[in-house]
């Protein structure tokens, strides 16, 4: 019989038991507890070694405004039959679609500039 | 699996005797034990580097204030009992190596310096727990008292019977002063191993570190009984 035989066999009696229990598994606290836990900590002076990160907001990138290559005034809306509206009208007037089209914008800037005139 | 920590913001406290100790009366007992060496001077890193490392003790070391989290996770996956030791300091390591503990022992010598950084460090437990949602176990442990005697010094009961007042739980078994244990750092192994050293001392300190164990597991199996 040497030494280690002659140790008590209850003095590692804790040791079955606890390896064998999942229970006692600690997972990885998430950030905010983290970080509690470290505003609580540094209170007491147990700072961290890391240099704090600074912290640049975010500026979004200014871009210089484009000249409008086309007009923005014009705001067309497709609704619900224009297009066989628009081929008909070419049509009964034996007309280029592109014509019409053409008149229909020469009668958009007619009503934008009848509009201005009333404002100013 | 348990996860135990031994935390002293103050240095020279025993905490890596302390912990090279319990671990190898763990491996003794036959548990596996990842000792994860969070002192940036690494002893216990260099320590495994010698001759006589038993089989079922790993030695990672992690100074990583954020990592240790992780390095902890990790082997408390594969080990039956996770050690760590910290630095001697009062740093965010310490904080996050907590969140991950079942039980953190606390070293103290007999001095009012001692028991002064004993009191941060359990100051801090307490935070971790409140940060944490969940008890965290802990205890003091007396370490480097004479060896020779029982009896305490003046100071030393005063601040024995103080921790006592604080309701803070310290184990039976203080850790004694002993060039065994010394002698451990500087040959390696275990103390079963340790050559060129009376028999008596060693068996006193086997006797001592086995104690010591035994109160670590008991207050661990307090501390789950409670929680």
């Amino acid at each position: 019989m040497n030494d280690k035989a002659a140790k008590p066999a209850a003095r590692l009696a804790g040791v079955t038991s606890f390896g064998l229990d999942d229970n006692d598994y600690i997972a990885p606290p998430p950030r905010e507890i983290r970080d509690k836990a470290k505003a609580g900590g540094e209170q007491l002076g147990f700072q961290s070694d890391k240099p704090a990160s600074v912290e640049t907001p975010v500026v979004p990138k200014k871009r210089a405004r484009q000249p409008s290559q086309y007009p923005d005034h014009y705001n067309l809306r497709l609704r619900e039959g224009d297009r066989e509206r628009l081929d008909e009208y070419a049509y009964r007037h034996r007309m280029a679609k592109g014509e019409v089209f053409g008149i229909m914008l020469d009668l958009l800037e007619a009503d934008e500039q009848r509009k201005a005139a009333e404002k100013g | 699996m348990p996860v135990i920590t031994l935390l002293s913001p103050k240095g020279g406290v025993g905490k890596t005797t302390a912990a090279l100790l319990l671990a190898l009366e763990l491996s003794e007992g036959g548990a596996s034990v990842v000792i994860v060496d969070a002192d940036p001077n690494f002893p216990l890193v260099k320590w495994a580097g010698l001759p006589g490392k038993p089989e079922n003790i790993e030695v990672v070391q992690e100074v990583d204030e954020d990592a240790i989290i992780d390095t902890i996770d990790e082997a408390q996956k594969r080990a039956r009992f996770v050690i760590v030791d910290l630095e001697g300091r009062a740093s965010a390591r310490v904080t996050n190596a907590l969140l991950m503990t079942h039980l953190a022992i606390v070293p103290m010598q007999g001095s009012v310096l001692d028991s002064d950084q004993a009191a941060r460090a359990f100051q801090s437990i307490r935070r971790a727990s409140t940060a944490a949602r969940r008890d965290i176990a802990f205890a003091g442990v007396f370490t480097r008292t004479p060896a020779s005697s029982r009896i305490r010094s003046r100071v030393s009961q005063q601040i024995a019977d103080g921790v006592e007042g604080a309701g803070i739980a310290t184990l039976p078994t203080s850790i004694a002063e002993r060039t065994v244990y010394r002698s451990l750092f500087a040959q390696g192994g275990t103390l079963a191993l340790l050559q060129s050293t009376p028999n008596a001392s060693i068996e006193s300190a086997r006797a001592n570190a086995a104690a010591f164990a035994h109160d670590v597991l008991e207050a661990l199996s307090a501390a789950r009984a409670s929680a």
